[in-house]
């Protein structure tokens, strides 16, 4: 079979084009896969790499769950500590994230029921009223700015936060799964071992609660 | 119409974008005939607004240090293990040939360093021989040469040079030069170029010689350092200052050196340190070369 200069030339483009591009597809599927693969045969490199993809996050919902940065920082540490110990463990069934925040969700938890029983946000609440002065009566919108200025304010996001904080442990895991994470339903479902609908619902009841607290201080 | 508890389930479905027409129609007629709800409606959505605009809190700079530090308390240690674990595939092109060549290098370097310390292994294996047998393989050309200390001048070589078969001065500038280029610093190096060099191939024989002729020269040993690396010993000795010129001839007459090539010159013989009529000197014991 002849092949001219110009058929030669357009295979070795296709060629080339192909190499560049399967490597980036690839990547972009199974780009946790490859790394959690890389993390159990001891590359802790590859270990470093999947905690800065995920520390902001995870450090997030830490953070959600015990409203306090200190804690938080411990809160995720002691996260990703579990799940490098545990990642042998992991099968692979689920996306390396769901696995990662479901621990991140069952070690928050555990640790918000800790803190609770100890005091931690009565004293926390306690102490910021003493900080601020007049608490949250000065936590007034006012209507004449931008709304989106009003809930972006520092004093704003302390409350919501608080209200958060007051939530059950079993409301608040959901709130900051959906509404603060935004994971879907299929995702939270599957991460806290719940029905569908007992998600939406809990979710529901959840939002309806911070939605009262937020009226009583703001209205 | 709905009722408004049954309306409120709606607000998470409208928020959601999972209502159908049927949800909006229903929620919306309500609201037109209920300011309660209505204004409850208004609170959700901005519940909603105010969970969603809630700030991201960013982890500490040295998150990822703190973590390491906490799964791997031990990392400094583990750090220099895994060098020599990864020696071999530190280079993946090329894992084996760089791990051997750099180990063999190693062991070169290590080889050639250590050929080159004058290590005296003979005092050890040295065959226990007589006095007379030492006698005959003691080089000929040994000499004996002092300095004078207390007047920081050298002084010059005796006309009829001491040439005492088994005192040796320290090495002359000509021997070293056909030594190896790099040696150990020796004992005749920390206390000085005027005092005694005593070459013999027994040397603990020598001492030996040395600690049984002392009794009678009224002298004593003070101080004994072995350098087994360079294959030296160092005696310290005091004696009377008159008895110095009978210190080598009593160690020639006790058989460790040839006594018939012996010749001292006491005024040649200057003490190292003196102390009223008492000499001290260091006597510098070393194998010589066959």
């Amino acid at each position: 079979m002849d092949l001219s200069p110009e058929t030669i030339l357009s295979l070795f483009c296709l060629t080339i084009a192909s190499l560049a591009i399967i490597p980036g597809l690839r990547s972009g599927v199974d780009d946790d896969e490859a790394l959690v693969a890389r993390c159990a045969s001891g590359d802790r490199e590859a270990f470093n790499d999947l905690v800065l993809k995920y520390q902001k996050k995870v450090f997030n919902v830490a953070y959600r769950f015990v409203g306090d940065q200190e804690e938080a920082n411990d809160l995720a540490q002691e996260i990703f500590a579990a799940a490098y110990q545990n990642l042998k463990k992991f099968r692979g069934d689920s996306k390396f994230s769901t696995w990662l925040f479901q621990i991140a969700t069952n070690r928050g938890k555990n640790r918000f029921k800790y803190l609770k029983r100890r005091g931690f946000f009565v004293n926390k609440s306690s102490q910021n009223q003493d900080e601020e002065g007049e608490g949250y009566q000065k936590v007034v919108p006012d209507n004449s700015s931008n709304p989106e200025n009003i809930l972006s304010s520092r004093q704003i996001q302390k409350v919501v936060q608080d209200a958060i904080d007051e939530l059950e442990p079993d409301h608040k895991e959901i709130v900051i799964l959906r509404d603060i994470e935004g994971f879907s339903y299929e995702e939270i479902a599957r991460m806290l071992d719940l029905p569908e609908g007992t998600t939406k619902s809990r979710l529901h009841r959840a939002r309806m609660v911070i939605k009262e607290k937020l009226k009583k201080v703001l209205s | 119409m709905m009722d408004c508890e049954n309306v409120s389930s709606l607000y998470g479905k409208i928020i959601d974008g999972e209502a159908d027409a049927a949800d909006h129609r229903a929620l919306e007629d309500h609201l037109k005939d209920c300011r309660a709800c209505c204004e409850d409606f208004e609170w959700y959505k901005l519940t909603m607004k105010a969970l969603c605009n809630l700030q991201p809190v960013s982890p500490p700079s040295d998150f990822l240090e703190q973590l390491n530090s906490r799964i791997h308390p031990n990392r400094k240690t583990f750090e220099i293990k895994s060098f020599f674990r990864n020696l071999f595939d530190s280079i993946p092109h090329a894992p084996a040939p760089v791990g051997v060549v750099s180990l063999a290098l190693v062991v070169v370097v290590a080889f050639m360093v250590y050929n080159n310390v004058p290590v005296d292994t003979g005092m050890a294996v040295a065959p226990i021989v007589g006095a007379k047998t030492i006698a005959s393989t003691v080089d000929s050309g040994a000499q004996i040469n002092t300095v004078s200390q207390s007047q920081g001048q050298v002084s010059p070589p005796p006309a009829a040079a001491p040439r005492l078969p088994m005192l040796a001065s320290n090495p002359p500038a000509t021997s070293v030069s056909t030594g190896p280029a790099w040696r150990f610093p020796t004992i005749a190096d920390e206390i000085g170029g005027d005092n005694l060099t005593v070459e013999s191939p027994r040397v603990d024989l020598a001492i030996e010689s040395l600690r049984n002729v002392l009794p009678n020269l009224e002298g004593k040993i003070v101080d004994e350092k072995i350098r087994n690396n360079v294959g030296e010993v160092m005696v310290g000795v005091v004696i009377p200052s008159n008895k110095y010129a009978d210190l080598a001839s009593a160690l020639i007459n006790h058989g460790s050196v040839e006594a018939g090539s012996l010749q001292i010159e006491g005024k040649a013989l200057v003490p190292s340190r003196t102390d009223s009529n008492q000499l001290r000197l260091y006597i510098r014991f070393t194998r010589s070369s066959q």
